[in-house]
């Protein structure tokens, strides 16, 4: 393990180990040092904020000017302005905020819950987001995802509450769901899944009609296919990834 | 040999624990985003692990038993129609990324292909003998570029450009004990280095039967 012979191997391997060491306890300090200095640039935008929120509502370049500046720096600036709003007490604004999240998420996980999401993972969802909960320290509600959707009515009707059981949801695709489907939703989340025998059993309907109801949600990506060798084919809810 | 790394502290994402994961959704758009979570799961799971290569069941690949005896006992091989878990390995062995004891669930053999061939489409994976798939694949937890990029800053960092390394020194030597390469699986090594080459920042030396006996970093 040396280019050396002899003693010089020694010397030169304690060199460059030596070397290695103080190589990267100096990129650690570097970094370190920058990321003190980010937090606070962020900091002071912050304090900044709280300064001149007014100035910053009502004067199109400041804010262009503040906004940029923002991104520069990592923090959203959507977020810092409804927060700003919020303190001014606009309710509306806020709501308005909440629509644009409530949109975005549901966007988002429509490849994994096929766009049906229940109200409570929504929620979870939005209120796990770094900047509307460490730093803001807002925690939205039901009814304020109820306030936000009435308000998105106006936008058209993309995005509905769906009732199933005890529990509502959200749907942002267009499909309609028949009442065999509702049933089957319903049932799905108490154990998770339903399988063609559970629903056969329970509401005593046709292997085909199980079947084609089942397809439909199954090529629409709200529930998941779970087979597996030498056991009967399992449709999951994705509500519960989360358990 | 070293030990396998056990599951141990690795914390797999929830969807690891949702049965259906493990079985091919027939949504496309599903399909993708399982795809994605798959790729993510694989890649963390190998980094948190300093694992370098995947068998074609998903079992953790060490290197050495390769270079030994040229693949001469590989107990990876399967037959290409339906699952069959249980072979012949026993105790700790018998982990694969894609087989969920706690939930008693397993990835088909046709899907784990899928999966490899999304990683190796994104750039994030590569069969280790294109001619035989069943020798598993590469996981590039850091694309080629980026692995190249390592490793070189580390021959710069270190004063070894233009000493001359073998891969074995690379791989296992003392100086890069507590670098993210150590270990690393030989064939992939040999791509990075492979690409150094393309680079002009690295010479590959060659005995008479072709072996790679060492590597010179730096411009020729």
């Amino acid at each position: 393990m040396s280019s050396g012979r002899g003693i010089s191997s020694l010397t030169s391997k304690d060199l460059s180990e030596k070397y290695q060491k103080l190589g990267s306890s100096v990129l650690q300090s570097q970094k370190e040092h920058l990321l003190t200095q980010l937090q606070v640039f962020q900091a002071a935008l912050i304090q900044f904020k709280n300064e001149y929120s007014s100035e910053i509502v009502q004067n199109q370049e400041v804010r262009t000017n503040f906004s940029e500046i923002c991104i520069a720096f990592g923090i959203d600036p959507l977020v810092v302005a409804s927060s700003i709003i919020g303190e001014k007490n606009s309710s509306t604004e806020r709501t308005n905020q909440l629509c644009l999240k409530i949109i975005e998420i549901c966007t988002q996980t429509r490849s994994i819950n096929g766009g049906i999401i229940s109200m409570q993972d929504l929620l979870d969802l939005i209120n796990s987001d770094t900047w509307v909960n460490q730093d803001l320290h807002l925690a939205f509600q039901i009814k304020d995802i109820t306030t936000a959707l009435n308000h998105l009515k106006i936008l058209g009707d993309e995005l509905q509450i769906v009732t199933l059981g005890k529990k509502d949801y959200i749907k942002s695709i267009p499909q309609e769901i028949s009442s065999d489907q509702q049933k089957i939703l319903e049932t799905s989340d108490i154990m998770g899944y339903v399988t063609i025998t559970i629903l056969k059993d329970n509401f005593k309907w046709k292997r085909i009609r199980c079947q084609s109801a089942i397809d439909e949600l199954v090529s629409n990506g709200i529930l998941w296919l779970d087979k597996q060798n030498g056991h009967a084919i399992k449709y999951w809810t994705t509500t519960w990834i989360n358990k | 040999m070293n030990d396998i790394k056990k599951t141990g502290k690795f914390e797999f994402p929830k969807v690891y624990n949702f049965p259906p994961f493990f079985t091919e959704q027939p949504n496309s758009n599903t399909f993708q985003s399982q795809l994605e979570q798959w790729k993510d799961v694989i890649i963390k799971y190998c980094k948190f692990n300093k694992l370098f290569a995947l068998s074609i069941t998903g079992k953790p690949l060490e290197s050495e038993k390769d270079e030994l005896d040229n693949y001469e006992d590989n107990d990876e091989e399967i037959d290409d129609d339906d699952d069959d878990d249980n072979d012949n390995e026993v105790g700790n062995n018998d982990f694969s990324i894609f087989k969920n004891d706690n939930i008693n669930r397993t990835v088909s053999n046709q899907f784990i292909r899928k999966i490899y061939e999304f990683l190796i489409e994104s750039e994030a994976g590569e069969w280790i003998d294109l001619k035989n798939k069943n020798h598993g694949i590469l996981i590039y937890w850091y694309g080629i570029e980026e692995w190249s990029q390592i490793l070189y800053d580390w021959i710069d960092n270190t004063g070894q450009l233009n000493s001359i390394l073998t891969i074995y020194e690379i791989r296992k030597g003392n100086l890069s004990i507590n670098q993210e390469f150590y270990n690393m699986n030989n064939h992939m090594l040999i791509k990075i280095l492979n690409n150094l080459v393309n680079q002009g920042k690295a010479t590959i030396m060659k005995d008479e039967n072709n072996n790679i006996v060492g590597v010179k970093f730096g411009g020729v």
